[in-house]
């Protein structure tokens, strides 16, 4: 420890002999950004990462000639001699990899040393895991991973590290992403088409990363191709998609356009009867427009709109009046970003980003009823829940030299609140509106971290992060630090560990816990505390056999505070008691939470069979003071094993195989377990209703059967004079596995006779999709 | 070796952080040995009164007949002594006379003992509130055919949990062309007016529909001081219907499971104790 302070001195007191390349690395055609590549000095094992822009800052030795080596996942290395007096700014062009295998694999901690708990994941590689309807999906792939719980069937809710749904900062070009699903979370919201690159965080979050507990899914859009025109698409069961990447002026600046829509309600409309007509649909556009403004200056802007939809019209013709009826239910999301980036040296590079996000739920009921007589009687409820964020941001890389990478900036986040409003009236526009809150809560925060290479094998991230909120009623502020080691043994050997704390200031409020848009996005404030985690990682990874798999093992630590939970009856329709002057303040409670676990990840990297196997053992524990006596619980998603293999074999350049398996043990639930008589007549009354009761059992004491499902794809590629064209076939639950989505109870014997019955969404569902590129 | 070594070392490290105990005891009970009770004593009542039915599990019809457990020794017991029961066949219940050395004593501690045939042992324990709410007036007005009116009563400080009752009698002769008369509730549902109450004083408001069109009719209202857990219990048990009816069957829904509050041990139901006031009130 004492040596620290000569450490510093002696990595800023080399500047004098140095100079410094800096610059841009770029993919060779596209002129996309590459992030994360790796740029050292050959034969050196000190380096520097390009940040999230592309943008890196290295120090050379001066007037000698030095190898510099550049490296990303799915590209080519590149090695440049450079010989310089004098600080140089310049671009990099990196040519994907050949081996088109080599570029298909996950890669896990491998960027940086410090880096722990964190995939990076390629977008090819999401495309060549099997998906239902052949809608690729980012949020599944995830899914996929050790750590990762998902709910229940076709859900895109993730639970990680035994975190709630609602404790995962899905950013999309900064951009939060709240409820990031369609139908009904069978598919997120991502169109993998418009996506660039994926870092999923599940611990040891970096100082920059703030305001959720449990995970970080970054997500950042393709920029679009700067050189020519470019497109790709698909056309499924489900729906078809288009991508098109426009050159506005050539190098310097493009525009990039996506477009998904299903047309089942097209299709099946006009096959409905007049009187009776339902249909669902869900659209995506992603639009992202970059340009370079001059070598200091660049600007992003970006956007995603999405809306879901499910109608119901019914009419009703009786002799002496007619119903109309018109129910709607839908959400929509749609988040903007407007970001420069600005270079002030080779040494300190800036991004500011003003965001928008806006995320909005209703559910309506139309009731027209019109007499013989012409009179009519009308009746309009709805139920509408809203979020929308205004956001200003600040981040500053820095780099002082190889050993130091600093990071600092300030987040300001205005956050508007409607979590429930309902209406209703009859006939006039006189309307009952309850629960009409508002809340405008702003959040803030201010970091710092620094990577730093302490010496050949040891290295840190150490951060410190101020989280604020201020409220109408209270304000809070908390300090988050943040640590992460890396220790590298030997040549193959690394360990690491980390430690993160962190605050969340906006809550899920979720009865089916399966991550629908029917849960309602709710703000802390003096009565709703923030959520605050503390999470502590160790880990180790290794090459094994030949360095063609790469074992990585993690265990973890999370302790939860102030997560909330509905009180025992509550809903997100009804408050309850028939009071409508409650809130939904008044229907929660407050726990806490611990969960740990180890997760083990064997990766094949090389070869024509690549993919992984990963497995979770984990607990996770809950305790509320007013829920289960007081007593400890597991939550729904608790689940005590999860397996899931990933294989994809390369049989031909033409033809390529994939499948995957996946494990977990059943779900915690309530279940009545039999039945009782019970009554709640008292007094001298004579009126006895003896009532069968529910035996629930301590909560969440059933558990659900196990889930276990294969799927198959198989993909033929074939060449054209205008690009390539990809037929896919995939099977979806392979082996008709009947897993459970919810169960039921089933009576009989005029009620007398209950038994739990268990439903299963999807039985074996082959589908078929035609990709294109060009 | 060497490396064979780091491994082993680390796995260990690893496990170990895995060897905790997660505290969650699940006090799930064998449907087939599950003994219900439910027994409210307050010393207004005539009868004591214990019932105690075995539960069933699922897939098993159930009927109350067949669930009935006669042969249990039932006993209450106090610092005045002990209270016997006797199983009555025609009320499915244990019943023993609220008089004499049997009585009910406000502000006195009970405890329910109740062994069963097969060894089990229910045992529960209460505490008689040891004041009834008053009721301060009843002041009401008709209206066209309805009668409308307000209910003041006034509970102890130490009283927290009130629960408010109200029906009425009313002749059978109506007038002709007018319907029967109903009970109404004005201002809301108050069945638990409120958990804790801010003040000693509650006002309540009602309607009589249509009772001017009966020849007599009379309003009785019964106010209750609540042990906590028999509010616990009580209100558990309301939101426990809504939740059974909202459900559809469907597990998980969109409400939360709600258990049925229980303060025994040995066994599942209640045993507690209230106090009330009953008034009755010539509304025609």
């Amino acid at each position: 420890m004492k040596y620290l302070p000569f450490l510093f001195l002696f990595s800023f007191a080399s500047l004098a002999q140095n100079v410094r390349l800096s610059g841009y690395l770029y993919e060779s055609k596209s002129k996309e950004s590459i992030v994360g590549a790796s740029i050292t000095i050959c034969g050196q094992k000190q380096g520097v990462l390009s940040n999230a822009y592309g943008y890196f800052s290295i120090e050379i030795p001066a007037n000698q000639s030095v190898c510099v080596r550049f490296s990303s996942v799915a590209y080519q290395v590149f090695e440049q001699t450079f010989k310089l007096n004098n600080n140089q700014q310049q671009n990099i062009l990196l040519s994907p990899s050949n081996q088109t295998l080599e570029t298909l694999e996950v890669k896990a901690e491998k960027l940086a040393d410090t880096e722990i708990s964190v995939v990076k994941m390629s977008i090819q590689q999401i495309k060549q895991i099997p998906s239902l309807f052949g809608e690729k999906d980012p949020i599944k792939a995830i899914q996929l991973l050790p750590g990762v719980q998902k709910g229940v069937e076709g859900s895109t809710a993730l639970y990680v590290r035994g975190g709630g749904a609602d404790q995962n900062l899905i950013i999309l070009d900064e951009a939060p992403v709240y409820n990031a699903n369609h139908l009904f979370g069978f598919f997120s919201v991502f169109n993998s088409d418009a996506i660039k690159n994926i870092s999923f965080w599940k611990g040891g979050f970096p100082a920059r990363y703030g305001g959720r507990l449990s995970s970080v899914i970054d997500i950042q859009m393709k920029d679009g191709n700067k050189e020519k025109l470019k497109g790709e698409g698909g056309i499924g069961l489900l729906s078809s998609r288009l991508t098109l990447e426009i050159p506005v002026v050539k190098s310097k600046s493009s525009l990039m356009l996506s477009g998904r829509r299903t047309y089942i309600d097209l299709l099946t409309k006009p096959l409905m009867p007049v009187y009776s007509k339902q249909g669902y649909y869900f659209y995506d556009l992603n639009l992202k427009f970059s340009s370079i403004l001059s070598p200091k200056d660049k600007l992003f802007i970006s956007g995603y709109f999405g809306a879901n939809q499910l109608e119901n019209k019914e009419i009703v013709l009786r002799d002496s009046y007619t119903i109309n009826t018109h129910d709607k239910l839908g959400w929509n999301n749609a988040t903007a970003t407007v970001r420069w980036n600005h270079l002030f040296s080779e040494k300190l590079f800036l991004n500011t980003s003003f965001i928008l996000s806006d995320f909005n739920f209703g559910l309506s009921t139309n009731y027209l009823q019109t007499n013989k007589d012409l009179s009519t009687f009308k009746n309009v409820t709805s139920y509408t829940s809203a979020i929308r964020d205004y956001g200003f941001k600040t981040d500053f890389d820095y780099f002082p030299n190889n050993r130091h990478a600093i990071k600092f900036g300030t987040n300001f986040t205005l956050h508007h609140f409607q979590p429930r409003v309902t209406s209703s009236n009859n006939n006039g526009p006189d309307s009952l509106i309850s629960g009409n809150q508002v809340f405008n809560n702003q959040e803030i925060a201010l970091y710092a971290e620094d990577t730093y290479q302490v010496t050949e094998r040891l290295s840190a991230n150490i951060g410190l992060r101020f989280s604020g909120l201020i409220t109408n009623t209270k304000n809070f502020i908390f300090a988050e630090p943040r640590l992460n080691l890396g220790y590298r043994v030997g040549n193959n050997w690394q360990l690491k560990a980390s430690y993160s704390r962190s605050n969340q200031f906006v809550h899920l409020l979720s009865n089916t816990g399966v991550g629908l848009s029917t849960d309602l996005w709710v703000p802390s404030t003096d009565r709703v505390p923030p959520q605050q985690a503390d999470q502590l990682a160790i880990g180790v990874s290794k090459r094994v056999f030949n360095n063609r798999y790469t074992l990585s093992i993690e265990s973890y630590r999370k302790w939860m505070q102030n997560i909330i939970s509905y009180k025992e009856g509550a809903t997100f329709v009804s408050l309850g008691n028939n009071d409508s002057k409650a809130t939904w303040e008044d229907n929660i409670t407050f726990g806490k939470g611990l969960s740990y676990g180890t997760e083990f990840l064997l990766q094949k990297e090389v070869g024509k069979l690549k993919g992984w196997l990963g497995y979770t053992l984990a607990w996770t524990v809950h305790q509320f003071e007013e829920l289960n006596n007081g007593k400890p619980f597991y939550p729904r998603f608790d689940r005590r094993h999860d397996l899931s293999l990933v294989l994809q074999y390369q049989l031909s350049p033409k033809i390529t195989l994939s499948a995957n398996w996946v494990y977990a043990s059943g779900n915690a639930l309530t279940v009545p377990q039999g039945f009782y008589y019970g009554l709640n007549n008292f007094g001298n009354s004579d009126n006895v209703y003896l009532n069968g009761l529910a035996y629930l059992g301590s909560r969440n004491s059933f558990r659900a059967d196990a889930y276990h499902r294969l799927d198959l794809g198989i993909e033929f590629h074939k060449q054209k004079k205008w690009g390539e064209r990809i037929w896919e076939i995939s099977i979806v639950n392979a082996y008709n596995r009947k897993n459970p989505y919810y169960y039921f109870l089933n009576t009989s014997n005029s009620g007398r006779i209950t038994s739990l019955g268990k439903s299963s969404l999807l039985p074996i569902l082959p589908s078929v999709s035609y990709h294109f590129k060009f | 070796m060497k490396s064979f070594l780091h491994f082993f070392t680390i796995s260990v490290f690893s496990c170990l952080f895995l060897t905790c105990k997660t505290g969650v005891e699940t006090d799930n009970l064998d449907p087939q040995n599950l003994y219900a009770v439910t027994s409210f004593i307050s010393p207004q009542d005539s009868i004591i009164k214990v019932y105690l039915f075995r539960g069933r599990p699922l897939g098993v019809m159930l009927r109350a007949d067949s669930a009935l457990v006669t042969n249990a020794i039932v006993q209450i017991k106090s610092i005045d002594g002990n209270i016997d029961f006797s199983f009555n066949f025609d009320e499915y219940r244990y019943e023993a006379l609220n008089l004499g050395k049997n009585k009910i004593k406000a502000g006195q501690e009970y405890n329910l003992s109740i062994k069963t045939k097969d060894g089990v042992l229910i045992n529960g324990k209460c505490l008689v509130p040891a004041f009834a709410p008053k009721i301060g007036k009843i002041t009401g007005a008709f209206i066209n055919n309805d009668y409308e009116f307000s209910v003041s009563m006034s509970t102890e400080k130490n009283s927290q949990y009130v629960y408010y009752q109200q029906d009425m009698k009313f002749s059978r002769k109506l007038t002709i062309g007018v319907d029967r008369p109903y009970l109404q509730f004005s201002d809301r549902d108050f069945v638990f007016p409120k958990e804790i109450l801010p003040s000693s004083d509650l006002v309540t408001n009602g309607i009589i529909r249509n009772a001017k069109g009966t020849e007599y009719c009379n309003l009785i209202v019964t106010v209750s001081n609540l042990e906590s857990s028999m509010f616990r219990y009580l209100k558990s048990y309301n939101n426990y219907n809504n939740w059974a009816i909202n459900t559809g069957g469907l597990l998980p829904n969109f409400n939360e499971p709600q258990p049925i509050y229980s303060n025994l041990t040995g066994g599942i139901g209640i045993f507690a104790g209230f106090n009330q006031v009953e008034y009755m009130q010539k509304v025609k």
